[in-house]
């Protein structure tokens, strides 16, 4: 997958396929359809974007753009652009996926891990755009933004992420390559200690009073702690 | 010295204590709270509170040279608050400088400590491991030029290491392990490409993009094993500690979903002994002062089977056994060891029964095929002392030297069948049963009336014994049991004759039909039989059928099967026949089908049918004459009479026939011996035919000829079993139209047949002989049908091993130049002699005059049935007279 990410033009779809099938599809569409002014352009927008009209989708990093009808007489090019994440919602956002071997791996396999988006979220990061997220072109006559082909390509670009989380990340700046080549070392054991630092502040506040290691409480106290500085003695080398 | 290494040495006016980080940091904690502490353990322990505080909130990176971990970046906060402990802590011999840097000390060695994985790779060297920012530096071009010739397609498999400590909690560690896809044994463990990212200095030799494969495959592999989501949910998929039910979750569960998405699991040696279930039979306590263990077998004999793991060859103890099946995990301790058993296993131990029974049948099973059913599954048996002695007995008892022929057999025995009676005794002795399968002629019969006499003369039998044979066979059976034990008393339970009363303790034999003990078994069932024989026993081959079903109601302390066809290429009638005479020997016959039947049948795997040999073997005796020693000691020729019943129609014309012919013959004219000559001729051919079959007598050219004469279903009994022995049989008659009748009747049975008599032309003649001698080869039928007159001299159908003569010739001499068709030179079998006689009838009586009163009849037959006509009328009448059952003495009047 590189940078820009060209997919295919889809054929005529049936009816009903409109809707997104995963949670993050959903929200996508969500976010997008705030924006829009005149409800009624939603429909139009949905069975444009099943009708086959619209040809292959161009993905960039915070934009994507098709062409509606092309080759023919009035065909228009709506365009989308969707606000980057910085650099350091970027590192946020690759040291939330590297807390997690499995993020990756659902990754690879089309799946955007609700865990991932969340903790995310609460890093201040956030992946998924909002209403305000999205700006939209097209050189058809409408006189508001987003028209009916901006809409349909959004519709489809929705689908697009259903089946590949990647082009949602591409929207928000960041390519497949990127976010698995990054360097995940110095976030690494940090946060694990972290946690057993604060554990360990935490049993400190009652500690026992006592000082003989024949006080079966001081022995217990004694105990925790040291399993929590080294969870697993005895198999370092 | 890296500063996780550092320790704490604590001062007190009696010891010195020095604490590695990890013990020290719980002292040094808790040391907030006393009171009394020393002033330089206070700011030890103030420090380290310090330390976890940062560590807690992130505040950790890596040293200059990248080989350990320091607290850091210190905002100024963080700068005045190591200041001001300092300050404050300060005692006796430590100014504020030295405190602040021992504080320092401190805070980097709880980070370093804290910080690290709890197990990781050994620190590489410098030289190899670059600065984190040189390799930042690096990171371009690297990526653009090495990393993509470093293999990225990876398997992953799991390495379970097991450590004492963790042993001890019933827990194993589970590492992640990466393969190179195209290079299994390029292998190294997960974490290091998580701790080495990669690039062209890279020590595993995988690129950086295999960390996502990794993970991808591990994804695949938690979802054959859900367990593995918790290496997932790490930051790096090391490893993860398993606990004992996730452990015992992987043995019983994992591994094969593992297997199934190929990945592999490797072991400690040792950790995962085969522990392998062992099952010991004995004899229960009771018998085992039985010396002899006679009855082994019988209603009350019980065996007990008991069974434990074994580790490798060695049995485990009670107490072993019990630390095993009160183990809540699958860790136990072994011996010394730690082994890892299989859930399954142990819950198998749980279950077992301290000492369970096992029927005699299964007990057997187990002794021959060294195996016994567990739960479903089959454990191997060790051998135990009594298991052993039986298993050895029946073995033998085959080939232990045989026995003298009982006291009370009025004739001798071959050797072969001194054998047979060996083996039938030795199994019926440890009340077992047997089929003897001998081929036809051998002398089944008479074996098994030497076994009789036998268990009666040693007192083993406990009262009669019961033939059940079909019917045409009846008068066979009576015969002979009269012929070679005579004085035993034998009788039949048949027709009308229906008496069991006074049978006695020491009884005889008592004959009856499959198709009477099918309708009377109950009344059977009531009498203590010593032994139960089914004489041509694939009447029972349909375990189905009422006729085995109703067999199987009638107990004795023994059965034994006889039968001429061979049963060992059919598994179904194989197991019928032997599951009757031994019951439980081989399993529910669904269970048969599943164990035996169906694997040996698909041929997979060979030892199958191995242990099925092993286990049905002992229970079967089967000799052909072609064996190497039978024929020998066979005669060249051996002559049996088959001696049928009369059916109700035939005794009906054969009383009327007499009844009118002798008053004709007493109302004849004296005076006119010629007119007399003449009736009396015509009567005895007339009873000959009646004897033969009633559409013979009565000149039917068609219509039904089964039911009607026991000749017919003799005779389908010996060529069913002559052509099953792919031999061959010549049949005299001296009646054309009988041949004739014959002929109709094989050919509705689709028997091909040959057949000459005075007016087939000699060409044709010659065409036929030589078609019988081809063999099947040259399409030759295997039955030849003869008249006695055509047939009787010059034919050379040495191709025959079985005669049988329908009806009798009075003259010996003319039946044996009839049988030496067969019997002459060229004739490489023994070949057999079979005589088809009416009991009771004047067939029987001639048979017995000739046998009995050779001189006398061939004074009195020299000239061939015109010397009868001389007879008085009264010698005539005695003749004649048929003779029903119930009147008929145990010796015929010519005795």
């Amino acid at each position: 997958m590189t940078d820009p990410m060209v997919l295919e033009r889809w054929p005529r779809q049936r009816a009903g396929t409109a809707r997104s099938s995963s949670w993050w599809g959903r929200a996508f569409v969500r976010s997008f359809e705030e924006t829009v002014v005149d409800a009624a352009d939603l429909a139009k927008a949905r069975s444009m974007a099943r009708s086959g009209r619209l040809g292959a989708v161009m993905v960039l990093a915070g934009m994507a753009s098709a062409v509606v009808d092309p080759g023919r007489d009035g065909a228009v090019m709506p365009q989308v652009k969707v606000t980057r994440l910085d650099d350091p919602s970027w590192a946020g956002f690759e040291a939330e996926l590297a807390r997690e071997a499995g993020h990756v791996a659902a990754l690879e396999s089309a799946e955007l891990p609700a865990e991932l988006v969340e903790h995310a979220d609460e890093a201040g990061v956030e992946v998924l755009p909002g209403p305000a997220d999205f700006e939209t072109a097209c050189d058809c006559k409408a006189w508001v933004q987003p028209c009916p082909h901006a809409l349909a390509l959004l519709y489809q670009l929705a689908w697009r992420i259903d089946a590949d989380p990647y082009v949602l990340l591409l929207l928000r700046g960041r390519t497949r390559e990127q976010l698995l080549d990054a360097e995940p070392l110095d976030t690494l054991d940090v946060d694990d200690s972290a946690g057993r630092a604060a554990c360990i502040l935490a049993l400190a506040e009652d500690a026992p009073a006592g000082h003989g290691l024949a006080d079966s409480r001081v022995a217990a106290y004694d105990e925790s702690v040291a399993s929590l500085v080294d969870p697993a003695p005895g198999s370092s080398p | 010295m890296p500063a996780r290494e550092s320790a704490v040495r604590f001062t007190g006016p009696r010891r010195e204590l020095e604490l590695p980080m990890r013990g020290a940091i719980p002292v040094l904690t808790r040391a907030m709270r006393a009171d009394d502490a020393h002033a330089s353990v206070t700011l030890l322990a103030a420090a380290s509170m310090l330390a976890l505080k940062l560590v807690a909130a992130g505040r950790v990176r890596r040293s200059e040279d990248d080989t350990e971990w320091r607290v850091g970046p210190l905002d100024r906060a963080d700068e005045d608050r190591i200041r001001a402990l300092a300050t404050a802590r300060a005692y006796d011999d430590l100014d504020a400088d030295a405190a602040e840097r021992l504080i320092r000390q401190l805070l980097d060695a709880v980070a370093d400590t804290m910080t690290r994985q709890p197990t990781r790779i050994a620190p590489r060297p410098r030289s190899v491991r670059p600065a984190l920012s040189d390799r930042l530096a690096d990171r371009v071009e690297d990526r653009a030029a090495a990393a993509d010739d470093l293999p990225d397609r990876v398997s992953v498999s799991l390495r379970v290491e097991a450590p004492a400590e963790l042993l001890e909690g019933g827990q194993v560690s589970l590492v992640l392990q990466v393969h190179e896809l195209d290079d299994t044994a390029h292998v190294v463990d997960a974490e290091r490409l998580w701790l080495d990212p990669g690039g062209l200095d890279t020590a595993h030799g995988f690129s950086p993009r295999a960390r996502v494969r990794v993970s991808v495959a591990l994804r695949e592999a938690a979802a054959a094993w859900p367990t593995l989501g918790r290496l997932l949910r790490r930051q790096v998929p090391d490893r993860i500690i398993l606990e004992e039910d996730e452990l015992a979750d992987l043995l019983e569960n994992g591994l094969t979903a593992l297997a199934a998405t190929g990945v592999d699991v490797f072991w400690p040696r040792g950790l995962r002994q085969e522990l392998t279930p062992r099952a010991e039979v004995e004899l229960r306590p009771r018998h085992r002062d039985d010396p002899l263990m006679t009855g082994l077998f019988g209603p009350d004999a019980l065996f007990s089977f008991d069974w434990r793991l074994a580790l490798g060859d060695d049995p485990l103890t009670d107490d072993e056994m019990r630390s095993l099946t009160e183990a809540t995990g699958p860790v136990i301790r072994l011996r010394d060891n730690w082994v890892v058993i299989d859930p399954a296993v142990a819950r198998r131990a749980r279950r077992r029964r301290q000492r369970r029974e096992l029927k005699p049948g299964e007990a057997v099973r187990a002794a021959l095929t060294g195996q016994v059913d567990v739960d479903g599954t089959p454990v191997d048996v060790h051998p135990g002392a009594s298991i052993g002695r039986l298993r050895d007995r029946i073995v033998d008892a085959a080939v232990v030297s045989p026995m003298p022929a009982p006291p009370g057999l009025a004739a001798e025995l071959r050797d072969y069948q001194r054998h047979g009676l060996t083996w039938l005794a030795e199994l019926t002795g440890l009340g077992l049963g047997a089929c003897l399968a001998d081929d036809m002629g051998l002398g089944k019969t008479i074996t098994l009336i030497s076994l009789h006499l036998h268990r009666q003369d040693r007192d083993l039998a406990a009262g009669p014994t019961l033939v059940v044979c079909p019917a045409s066979l009846l008068g066979n059976w009576e015969t002979e049991i009269r012929r070679f034990a005579p004085g035993v008393p034998v009788r039949r339970f048949h027709g009308t004759q229906r008496d069991l009363a006074d049978l006695g303790p020491k009884g005889g034999f008592v004959l009856t039909t499959y198709g009477t003990m099918r309708r009377d078994h109950a009344a059977l069932a009531d009498v203590d039989w010593d032994l139960v024989v089914a004489d041509e026993a694939q009447h029972i081959k349909n375990p189905t059928s009422s006729t085995a079903r109703n067999l199987r109601t009638i107990g004795s302390r023994c059965r034994v099967a006889l039968t001429g066809t061979p049963v060992e290429n059919n598994l179904t009638e194989l197991w019928a026949i032997l599951d009757w005479a031994t019951p439980g020997l081989l399993g529910s016959r669904i269970a048969f089908r599943k164990t035996w039947a169906a694997p040996i049948e698909s041929g997979v795997d060979p030892s199958v049918a191995r242990r099925f040999a092993q286990l049905v073997e002992p229970f079967l005796l089967r000799r052909r004459k072609s064996d190497p020693g039978i024929a020998p000691e066979l005669p060249p020729k051996t002559e049996t009479d088959q001696v049928v019943e009369l059916t109700r129609e035939q005794v009906v014309l054969y009383e009327s026939l007499v009844r009118e012919s002798m008053r004709r013959i007493e109302e004849a004219d004296p005076g006119d011996p010629v007119a007399r000559r003449g009736l009396v001729l015509a009567l005895l051919t007339g009873l000959k035919q009646i004897c033969n079959h009633p559409a013979h007598y009565l000149r039917q050219a068609s219509g039904r000829l089964r039911g009607r004469s026991e000749k017919l279903e003799v005779l389908d009994e010996l060529l069913g079993t002559i052509l099953a022995e792919d031999g061959a049989v010549l049949i005299f008659t001296q009646y054309v139209a009988m041949a004739r009748l014959l002929e109709r009747h094989l050919a509705a049975a689709s028997v091909p047949t040959l057949f000459l008599h005075g007016g087939t032309p000699v060409r044709q003649r010659e065409e036929m002989v030589a078609a019988f001698q081809a063999g099947p080869e040259g399409g030759g039928a295997p039955v030849f049908l003869l008249s006695l007159k055509a047939g009787g001299t010059g034919l050379n159908l040495t191709r025959a091993d079985h005669v049988i003569h329908v009806d009798r010739w009075w003259n010996p001499a003319v039946e044996d130049q009839a049988t030496d068709r067969a019997h002459r030179i060229g004739q490489t079998r023994p070949v057999q002699v079979h005589r088809l006689v009416t009991a009771g009838t004047i067939e029987q009586k001639i048979g017995e005059l000739l046998a009995r009163k050779r001189s006398l009849a061939e004074a009195v037959l020299g000239q061939g049935e015109s010397a009868l006509t001389e007879l008085t009328n009264d010698e005539l009448h005695d003749l004649v007279r048929l003779e029903r059952p119930a009147d008929r003495p145990l010796r015929t009047p010519y005795g």
